[in-house]
């Protein structure tokens, strides 16, 4: 099935593998930052309305505050 | 209404349950298409008669090439019908897809460079599709870089959506710069007039890496949706339940 005769075959990539191995390991590094990011995204944007929550009940609870007559 | 539908799709907290229903939907089938990819285009496929091994770098940079393209033409559109129609999901989705885009248009950019070096003797060439695709990188770090500079999510939504929908114009540049101008860059050979050119044992892989990295993308931007959509609701009673989990 396979193209490769043996294991070192497959790493040698037919002497290409300085490129196709860097090239895949980018690949693969750029699609695990974008899982990184994304959880980070969505954390950061839960705390920030947890905070935000925590403010405004806070405030709720002192009673009304006084507005700024404009 | 028949409009009732639509404005259910589009409504934040609606967005925002769906597109955390949909992540594992889109990851895991991503998960398993891509590993099945990498077993075909790395190990099964035949060697290139031209190229030797050297060819198996499209099995992660035209899928990645493929991404660059079309998650800019999304975030562009989803930039415009937030300007039209000022729908702030439409924003929250662009603004979504930029930092994947962007990625994965640097991939393209790094992975075409490694293939470049053995086979036209260099790492870069100032060539029409090369050219193109770089642009393309630009101009999605300036659409990141305009956003970042406003404090008001609001004004940096719609400001940046008028330099994704004006940054559009280079998509159509970098699909067609290999048939318009003399490129380097090889033409297209998954589809060249309508019948492929290369044999199934190579195109499944493709086919197959093509699909694992568009529904890779779709499970990453449902994530970053989720949080995008958060930072644009600042008082919905909604996110108060929505986040207590």
């Amino acid at each position: 099935m396979s193209s490769f005769h043996s294991f070192y075959g497959f790493l040698d990539m037919g002497g290409y593998a300085p490129f196709v191995w860097p090239a895949y390991a980018v690949t693969f590094t750029v699609m695990g930052l974008n899982i990184y990011w994304a959880k980070r995204l969505l954390r950061r944007a839960r705390q920030a309305a947890r905070r935000r929550i925590a403010v405004q009940e806070e405030t709720h609870l002192a009673g009304p505050t006084e507005e700024p007559s404009v | 209404m028949a409009w009732t539908w639509f404005h259910r799709l589009a409504s934040p907290p609606h967005i925002y349950r769906t597109a955390g229903r949909l992540t594992p939907w889109l990851a895991w089938p991503a998960a398993l298409l891509i590993v099945a990819g990498l077993i075909g285009g790395l190990y099964l496929a035949p060697p290139d008669y031209q190229q030797g091994d050297g060819y198996r770098i499209m099995y992660v940079h035209a899928p990645s090439a493929w991404l660059s393209l079309m998650v800019y033409t999304i975030m562009a559109v989803a930039g415009g019908i937030g300007l039209i129609w000022r729908m702030k999901v439409a924003h929250a989705v662009a603004a979504a897809s930029a930092p994947i885009g962007a990625s994965f248009t640097l991939a393209t950019l790094v992975t075409g460079s490694l293939w470049g070096k053995p086979m036209w003797g260099t790492y870069w060439a100032w060539d029409p599709r090369l050219t193109s695709e770089l642009i393309l990188f630009f101009m999605y770090l300036g659409y990141m870089g305009l956003r970042a500079a406003f404090e008001d999510v609001q004004r940096a939504d719609r400001i940046s959506a008028v330099l994704a929908v004006v940054g559009l114009v280079d998509v159509p540049i970098v699909h067609y710069s290999v048939v318009w101008w003399n490129s380097l860059h090889q033409g297209p050979s998954v589809m060249y007039l309508g019948k492929p050119t290369m044999p199934p044992s190579m195109l499944v892989p493709l086919l197959i890496m093509f699909l694992g990295f568009t529904l890779f993308f779709g499970a990453v931007l449902m994530m970053r949706l989720r949080g995008e959509v958060l930072l644009r609701e600042r008082t919905a009673t909604w996110v108060r339940e929505a986040i207590r989990t």
